[in-house]
């Protein structure tokens, strides 16, 4: 795996003292005709919403403006149904009635350029945040994080993500998700490292705010983000629980927030 | 003048010069013997040293001839198993001078196939095979004052090494654990200490490396690429010694010697790395809780029962950590063992019998917040019968039977520290054997040829739960199995032949075809491969890998043997090519065939060598000019695409000069074309980041790699009790950044835009060692 070999590389750079070194190089690559990427959120007690963008060339720059000219359908197996809206200032499709629900089943129906997309994700129960507690290692100058909560046991609650916010800015990583399929039922204590690039100028002191969020996801949506996280070491796209050819996730999910300020 | 008086002249000048050389030469002629047993040796190279260019081999009945001016000349003998001999004579008339030579370690082991004859280049009839011995590979430069055996076989066309640094290596379009590597006859699984920076062999302990490109003789099998047959040296049968290197990364230090005198020896060697030591004492921060080392012990005995019964142990141990104090801590190690009886039953017939275990483990701990173990282990018991039928000098057979008991766990783990969880994935068990039968017949002095065939018969056993799946992968049903039962067999048939015809006395075609098979298969996951892949081996659902190679190459030598030319071409069409589907589960996954797909593969190429052996500059110049392909339904849209080892271009340059009694100079260059690499065809954006977009499977290149290694060896001190000597060597001398990863993201300081990222990891790095022998 590619961090593996990273992981060891750098290893070796520090224990044998030899160079290494990372430049910018130019490579040339092809392009390939746009490819539609919808992001379909539906949060407990939010309305339901959809973004949708393409994909572009590798070097263009990182602007992906909405996508107008689609048609966006939620229905849920309670009855409710609902084309969504796009909103211009947010660039994405929202609802006006449809909210997440645990235990409700949503169906996605995307229309766009004469071809269709689909999905279907269930929200599983919300699972609360037991504490968060702060540990130090050995080789690390930053304190970790640890998000402890309890499994409920069966399969219903099997996946999570963590979301981790510095002074309410959220930090991104590419590792987000959680299975607890070989540790069901039991208490998990999962830790999510903050990593500060001080050459960026990025600082995390005593008296920082920490701030968790686990949500319960489905199967389908911690299958992509587990993907995605790993594409750079699969070299893969992420699985996608969106059919029709679109990359992306539908997602419904309960999430629990909790918060500590940093101190050591 | 005119024609004829031309003609006359000529045929006069040449007579006169004939006149002059034979009026002036004179004849030394003689026997070069083995100086216990008496008995003549065959192909010995003989060099004069104030004649370059001149030297002769010995015959077959052990003879050679110099026509020399009068004077003074020291004469170079230099053969594999003896001591290196040097003789000063005065020849002032025509002289008869037989010389003996000491075994250097006398060779307790069977009787080698063909003595190495100066023209095996091309004599031999088994074609695409390289031998290298021990000297030849101590001269050479090597990364981090290590001396290695494999990188030295990486250097030889037709193989590519894997990564930088790293001993895993392709063969003629195979992949890295397409490789048999024997240590003594008993295969290792996983060659390398520290991700391949170092391998597992104590160059101290070595005798000589074969390696066998693909074509190889019926007692070679279980894998479809190649054979590196390593054989390690027995102990001195007269004398101690010890000998030992201390070096800036590490440390190694052997002792030999008999147990009873003339009758019984070992050998023993022992490495260790230290480099993580020293960077904690130097008190360097980030390194306090760093460790990274490896460790191995080889050892060898010898013990001669009888007149003609011989019985051998081998053993090596080797175990690798990296560890991160109180974080995470992975290590990796080979047991392996050995005990081996030689019967020699009549002057014609001989046997070979042996046993051996080897033991392959990983293993790892973590703790993410809560703790987690875990281990996977292979163990083999295996089983070998040979018989070599000496019938004459023309003809030899060799019959046998392989067989290994093979107990794959691939992995046990524990979650948790008060209440563990524990996960044990299915063992598989089976029994893998070999029986063969191989002639070598030479029909004439023009055609020798090696046939054989080989029958592999593979049985997948219980204990273990085994599962059936439909066409969609998906599991319709489970079985169990009990100990011993035979949940699937395979047999193969493989043919093999390889011959020489001899178009002149130095010049040689060579034709071989060879059908090999495979049934313990790596499943690598990121195309470069590491520890912790997962051995598997074939089943109900998993068919052995099969390859058909055939090869057809040009032999000639020059300059009596001084040079080696060769230019050969192969293609190799395999079947049964195991990869794992897009996204697969990976970790801790009990029927992972569900996440392996099946399909064919394709790999063709030219490889030219010339080598130059004798003289104060020796050394070689290699190009690989090859393709690698493969198709495997479910993987890039069903059509041919190239395999990772795929690289166009292959060039290796090496050379060795010594410059003087003191100083040896040597230095190798190479080049590859990058690997077929899967680069991103675009991006999209998710949760607020980028992510790149792939349309293609290995669709474009990695930037080429090329590096030179210059080394210098200062014999320091030569007697007959004590040699000492300092070996300097340093890897990348012109420091070019090769890429080892390249990176597609969000360029770090404007994230508006995307960039390529390129991290490279060698340059300029030096390497002392001082070596010493008592």
């Amino acid at each position: 795996m590619n961090s593996i070999y990273k992981g060891i590389g750098f290893l070796f750079v520090l224990v044998f003292g030899l160079s290494a070194c990372e430049k910018e190089i130019d490579v040339k690559l092809r392009s390939v005709d746009p490819i539609l990427v919808i992001e379909g959120k539906i949060r407990e007690d939010s309305l339901a919403m959809v973004r949708l963008t393409t994909t572009k060339d590798f070097y263009d720059d990182n602007f992906f403006p909405a996508v107008e000219n689609a048609r966006v359908f939620i229905s849920d197996d309670r009855g409710n149904e609902e084309t969504l809206l796009l909103s211009p200032e947010l660039g994405w499709y929202t609802a006006n009635n449809i909210k997440g629900e645990v235990g409700v089943t949503y169906h996605l129906n995307v229309e766009h350029e004469g071809n269709i997309y689909t999905a279907s994700t269930t929200m599983p129960p919300k699972v609360t945040i037991d504490s968060i507690t702060l540990t130090k290692i050995p080789i690390y100058d930053y304190p970790i994080p640890i998000l402890h909560f309890m499994d409920p046991k069966g399969e219903v609650n099997q996946y999570y993500r963590t979301i981790i916010y510095l002074n309410n800015s959220r930090i991104k990583k590419d590792n987000e998700t959680l299975s607890t399929e070989f540790t069901d039922g039991s208490h998990i204590a999962r830790m999510v490292p903050i990593f500060v690039d001080e050459d960026k100028g990025e600082t995390f002191e005593p008296g920082d705010l920490i701030t968790i969020e686990l949500q319960s996801v489905d199967k389908g949506t911690y299958l992509f983000f587990k993907t995605m996280g790993d594409v750079d070491d699969s070299l893969n796209n992420p699985t996608s629980n969106i059919t029709g050819g679109a990359l992306g996730y539908f997602a419904a999910y309960p999430t629990d927030v909790m918060s500590i300020i940093a101190d050591w | 003048m005119n024609k004829s008086k031309a003609f006359l002249t000529g045929v006069i000048f040449f007579f006169l010069s004939v006149e002059i050389i034979t009026g002036q030469t004179l004849t030394l002629k003689g026997k070069v013997f083995d100086s216990e047993t008496n008995e003549t040796l065959t192909g010995v190279p003989i060099l004069v040293k104030e004649r370059d260019a001149e030297g002769t081999n010995t015959s077959v009945k052990g003879e050679y001839t110099l026509h020399l001016p009068k004077g003074k000349y020291t004469l170079r003998i230099s053969y594999l198993g003896y001591e290196t001999t040097e003789v000063d004579i005065s020849l002032n008339e025509a002289m008869v001078l037989d010389i003996p030579l000491r075994s250097s370690s006398t060779s307790l082991e069977e009787v080698v196939v063909s003595a190495t004859r100066a023209d095996e280049n091309v004599t031999a009839p088994q074609t695409g095979m390289e031998k290298f011995i021990v000297e030849e590979i101590n001269l050479l430069p090597v990364l981090l004052g290590e001396r290695d055996v494999i990188k030295i076989v990486q250097l030889t066309p037709g193989v590519k090494s894997a990564s930088e640094g790293g001993s895993g290596f392709f063969v003629r379009g195979g992949t890295a654990d397409q490789n048999l590597i024997l240590l003594d006859n008993i295969s290792l699984y996983n060659a390398s200490h520290l991700m391949g920076f170092f391998s597992t062999f104590n160059s101290d302990i070595v005798r000589d490396v074969t390696l066998y490109k693909g074509a190889m003789p019926g007692q070679y099998g279980e894998r479809l690429s190649s054979i590196l047959d390593v054989q390690q040296r027995n102990g001195d049968l007269q004398d101690y010694h010890i000998s030992g290197g201390i070096g800036l990364i590490s440390s190694k230090i052997n002792a030999e010697g008999p147990i009873q005198k003339g009758k019984s020896t070992f050998i023993l060697g022992a490495r260790r790395t230290y480099a993580d030591a020293i960077a904690r004492l130097s008190g360097v921060e980030e390194a306090q809780n760093a460790y990274l080392y490896f460790y191995d012990l080889n050892a060898k005995l010898n013990f001669a029962l009888s007149e003609k019964d011989q019985l051998s142990f081998s053993g090596y141990w080797g175990n690798d950590k990296m560890k991160a104090k109180e974080v995470a801590s992975v290590g990796w190690g080979n047991l392996v063992g050995a005990v081996r009886w030689t019967r020699q039953m009549n002057p014609a017939w001989t046997s070979n019998t042996s046993l051996s275990f080897n033991r392959y483990k990983y293993d790892f701990e973590a703790e993410l917040g809560s703790e987690i173990e875990g281990k996977s282990v292979i163990k083999d018991w295996g089983f070998k019968q040979d018989m070599l039928y000496y019938r004459n000098e023309n003809n030899e057979w060799r019959f046998g039977l392989h067989s290994t008991y093979h107990g794959i766990a691939p992995g046990d783990y524990d979650f948790g520290e008060e209440d563990v969880e524990s996960r044990n994935l299915y063992k598989r068990y089976s029994l893998e054997n070999g029986i063969y039968a191989t002639n070598q017949v030479k029909f004439s002095d023009r055609l020798e040829i090696v046939y054989g065939l080989r029958l592999s018969a593979f049985f997948a056993l219980g204990d273990g739960q085994y599962y059936e799946m439909n066409e969609h992968k998906e599991i319709t049903d489970s079985i169990w199995y009990k100990s011993g039962k035979i949940v699937k067999s395979y047999f193969n048939l493989e043919p093999r032949i390889s011959g020489a015809f001899r178009l002149n006395d130095v010049s040689s075609l060579k034709a071989a075809y060879a059908r090999t098979t495979q049934n313990m298969h790596l499943l690598t996951y990121a195309a470069q491969g590491t520890p912790f892949d997962r051995w598997i081996s074939s089943s109900n659902n998993i068919k052995p890998q099969i390859a058909d190679q055939v090869s057809l190459g040009y032999f000639r030598n020059f300059g009596n043997n001084m040079f080696e030319f060769s230019i050969e071409s192969y293609y190799k069409n395999m079947q049964h090519q195991l990869d794992y589907k897009d996204n697969p589960e990976t970790m801790g996954y009990d029927v992972v065939e569900t996440e392996l797909l099946e399909g064919k593969g394709r790999a063709y190429g030219v490889e030219l060598l010339l080598k130059k052996k004798t003289g104060k500059l020796t050394g070689w110049i290699g190009y690989t000019l090859s393709k690698s392909e493969k198709k495997i339904d479910g993987i890039n849209n069903d059509r041919w695409y190239n395999a990772y080892q795929d690289r166009t271009h292959d060039i290796s340059i090496v050379g060795v000069y010594a410059l003087n009694k003191k100083w040896t100079l040597s230095a190798a260059w190479v080049y590859y074309t990058g690997n077929a690499i899967t680069y991103p065809s675009g991006k999209w954006q998710v949760d607020g980041k980028e992510i790149v977009y792939y349309a293609e499977r290995n669709g474009y290149r990695a930037p080429a790699y090329h590096r030179l290694d210059l080394g210098a060896t200062c014999l320091l001190k030569k007697t007959n009790k004590y040699t000492s000597e300092l070996a300097f060597s340093l890897y990348n001398a012109y420091g070019r950044e090769n890429a080892y990863y390249i990176n597609f993201r969000t360029n770090d300081d404007d994230p508006t835009k995307s960039t390529a990222y390129q991290y490279s990891l060698f340059r300029f790095v030096p390497s002392v060692s001082w070596n010493f022998k008592f």
